[in-house]
């Protein structure tokens, strides 16, 4: 029996895309937990199936699963299989907001400099946030 | 060319993409609009005293 993910959505990897191949992968699960589509205690394909999947070799997965492992994003269970750890999609998360952060504090700064004031760009966000969500313009 | 067409045809502020994707990062994260608001207040409040302590 097998309850990996059978669809894990990591885009096709490409020797041509920047950045190593098995680091594709890494920020392809990383995307994957922090969008909420691999949860926590979620078991991750084996390495020869996720190597099938990919048509890439074993070392590169198996590369990719030891930094993500390194990280704590993830954890092997002898016998059993890789699962997502709590902490990964807690740290994941968290770099995410982070991220968020940083983007909004640029965003203001060229905002501000624009010339628009605080209300302007707290309607602003209000207005993407109602966008982004499907709700009222 | 009406005004519609006019706006289609000026891009974007740069700041409009990051907001568009500050939002789309946080809300990814599970933050509600309310906890955005609040963040994007905090950081004007923080930007603010900012050009305060330059003066």
């Amino acid at each position: 029996m097998d309850s990996s993910i059978k669809n894990l959505i990591i885009p096709p990897i490409s020797p041509a895309a920047p950045g190593p191949l098995y680091q594709q992968i890494v920020d392809g699960v990383k995307r994957e937990i922090s969008e909420g589509r691999l949860a926590p205690g979620q078991s991750l394909p084996s390495f020869r199936n996720l190597a099938e999947d990919l048509t890439v070799s074993l070392i590169t997965v198996k590369r990719a699963y030891e930094e993500l492992e390194h990280d704590g994003i993830i954890y092997r269970k002898q016998g059993l299989g890789t699962f997502v750890s709590e902490q990964g999609a807690d740290r994941n998360r968290e770099a995410k907001r982070i991220q968020a952060e940083k983007l909004m504090r640029q965003a203001i700064s060229e905002a501000a400099e624009a010339g628009m004031s605080e209300d302007e760009i707290l309607d602003m966000t209000r207005r993407i946030i109602r966008q982004a969500k499907g709700g009222s313009k | 060319m009406n005004n519609a067409e006019l706006k289609a045809l000026k891009p974007d502020p740069t700041y409009l993409y990051m907001i568009r994707q500050a939002v789309h990062q946080a809300s990814a994260t599970g933050m509600s609009e309310c906890e955005i608001l609040e963040m994007t207040r905090r950081l004007i409040r923080e930007k603010m005293e900012e050009k305060e302590n330059d003066c």
